[in-house]
Formats: structure tokens, C-alpha cells, sequence
């Protein structure tokens, strides 16, 4: 039989292969996209935050903090930071969870999951009377 | 039939037409993607450089130790720490010194040969303490970074912007 019919050969093979390539590049542009810098924000945030506790332990401001047990200097520090930074700083007696002491950023109070931790211990000497105390300073980039 | 010949019919054209469209996107998603890419590698080329050099000045003393008092040959790296979260602020004006007479050297030592760099410190309150470097005129991106430290007791911020 001849068949003199006109007509397009549509073959399942091309329509795959196109399909898969514009599968991969949607995909990779896509990947592209979304690519962040999300891993540089967090180291900042992390030597940020260590800044901070060691700013805050160098200043004496800590000290004085245990000392007066009041926490308004370390709230007026925190208050001048600079930049989206959020920080609350717990100080706790050596053997207690409890905190004496709670500092933080104002609009900065509700504390994220992923928070960047950091802890560190100091001495004051109160009433004639060395005591060890606790800092956990939880930072976060706020909005 | 034997016929011999070229077939230039409809469908050959709209075969071509669809070719040429399916290329056409090819391209344009590369592109796309090249730009994305290229502008990616730049802003993390730009960050990177910048934090790396930043904490390589506010959380060492420098190599050698006394850098700021030998000639300028001799300086590996610069470094303005006494101490964590505490900057020695004749290191400090002796850095600026440096980025003022060599530029092109400072900027080498620090890392950061392909761009721009400038360095300042201000207090909490934003008043200025020493600034010095220079910012690409015209740049297309600049990026800044700051770490919080003591300046002669006050909790001070190190800041340094790199541009191109």
C-alpha cells in the first residue's frame, strides 16, 4: 500500500528527551534560585554572638550585674546593638537553673528554636564571697 | 516511484519553527542560569572575603606579634586583638597608618587584592573613632561586615566594606 498522507512523526522518544531536558534545566534553575547565603549569616551570627558574651565579660558588666542583681545596664547594652541582632542573656547561679538575672533586646524576648547558644562561667565576688556563675547568651537574627 | 529531491514542505518549515523555539528557551535558561550563578559566586566571593578578613583583625594579634613596630615587608597578617572582644587601639591606628601609605600592601596582606577595602570603628552611639581604606568608585557590589569589641572600654563596632 503507498500512502501519499501528510503529516508530523511525533515520536515518544523525542517528546521524552525533550521533557527530560526541560525537566534539568527547570530543576537546576530552580536549585539556582533558591541558593542562599544562609551559610555566612550563621557564621556572623555565631562570632556575633561570641563578641557579645566576650564584650560583656571584659566590660566588668557582668560583675556588676551579679553584684546589684539588676540587669539594666546589660539591657541598655543590648538595646544598642546594632543590625536585626537579637539576644537574651540568662545568668544563672553555679548549681542552679534558675536564672538571677534575665536580659534581653527589646521586641527580641520571644526566643527562637534555632537560637545560637553559647554558655560561659564566671566569678564575682560578692559580699566578700567569690561565687561562679553561668552566662547563656541566646542570639538569633530577628524578621 | 524513484523520485530524487528536496522536500521544503510545510512541515519541514514548522519542524524547524518548533526547533528553533525549543532552542531558543535552551539559551535563555542557560543564560538564565549563567547570570545566577556568576551573580551567586560574586556575592559569596564578596562575603566570604570580607568576614574572613575581618576576623582574621579582631580576634588575633597579628603575625608577627609586634607588626605595627617593624617595617612593612615583615607583616604576614594583621591583627588588632589583645584579647578577644578587646582591640588595641594603637594597633588599630598603626592599621590605618599602614592602609594609608600602602594601600595596595595592606589590602594584599589582608586577603583581599580583588577589591576594595575600608575599615572603620565607631562607638555604640555611631560616633566615629578612625576610618580609612577606600570604596571602588562606581562600585557594582560592596558588602559590610561589623564585630562588636571593647576600644578602650567602650564597646565599640570594627566594620570593614569591601567593594569592586
Amino acid at each position: 500500500m503507498i500512502c501519499n498522507a501528510k503529516g508530523f512523526v511525533i515520536s515518544f522518544d523525542s517528546i521524552l528527551s525533550l521533557f527530560v531536558i526541560f525537566a534539568f534545566l527547570t530543576a537546576s534553575f530552580t536549585i539556582l534560585s533558591s541558593a542562599d547565603l544562609s551559610g555566612s549569616d550563621s557564621a556572623f551570627l555565631q562570632a556575633f554572638s561570641l563578641d557579645t558574651a566576650a564584650v560583656l565579660h571584659n566590660s566588668g558588666m557582668l560583675e556588676r550585674a551579679v553584684q546589684s542583681e539588676d540587669s539594666s545596664e546589660i539591657d541598655a547594652f543590648l538595646n544598642m546593638l546594632p543590625f536585626s541582632y537579637c539576644a537574651r542573656a540568662d545568668i544563672m547561679e553555679e548549681g542552679s537553673s534558675f536564672p538571677l538575672i534575665v536580659s534581653s533586646r527589646l521586641r527580641c524576648s520571644d526566643v527562637p528554636a534555632n537560637a545560637f547558644l553559647s554558655r560561659s562561667v564566671f566569678s564575682s565576688n560578692v559580699s566578700g564571697n567569690v561565687s561562679f556563675y553561668t552566662l547563656e547568651l541566646r542570639s538569633w537574627i530577628s524578621g | 516511484m524513484r523520485t530524487k529531491g528536496q522536500i521544503f514542505s510545510a512541515d519541514a518549515i514548522i519542524g524547524l519553527l518548533v526547533f528553533m523555539l525549543a532552542l531558543s528557551i535552551v539559551f535563555y535558561y542557560f543564560s538564565q542560569i549563567s547570570q545566577r550563578e556568576i551573580a551567586f559566586n560574586e556575592g559569596f566571593e564578596l562575603k566570604d572575603s570580607a568576614f574572613s578578613a575581618l576576623s582574621m583583625v579582631v580576634e588575633t594579634g597579628g603575625v608577627p606579634e609586634n607588626w605595627a613596630l617593624i617595617d612593612g615587608t615583615g607583616v604576614k597578617s594583621f591583627g588588632i586583638a589583645q584579647r578577644r572582644g578587646v582591640i588595641d587601639h594603637s594597633k588599630l591606628s598603626s592599621l590605618c597608618n599602614f592602609m594609608d601609605i600602602d594601600y595596595n600592601g595592606a589590602r594584599k596582606i589582608l586577603g583581599l587584592q580583588k577589591f576594595d577595602a575600608m575599615i572603620s570603628a565607631s562607638d555604640l552611639n555611631g560616633d566615629s573613632i578612625v576610618s580609612c581604606g577606600g570604596v571602588s568608585a562606581g562600585k557594582r557590589s560592596s558588602f559590610k561586615t561589623s564585630r562588636l569589641s571593647l576600644i578602650n572600654g567602650r564597646p565599640c563596632l570594627v566594620s570593614l566594606e569591601v567593594s569592586r
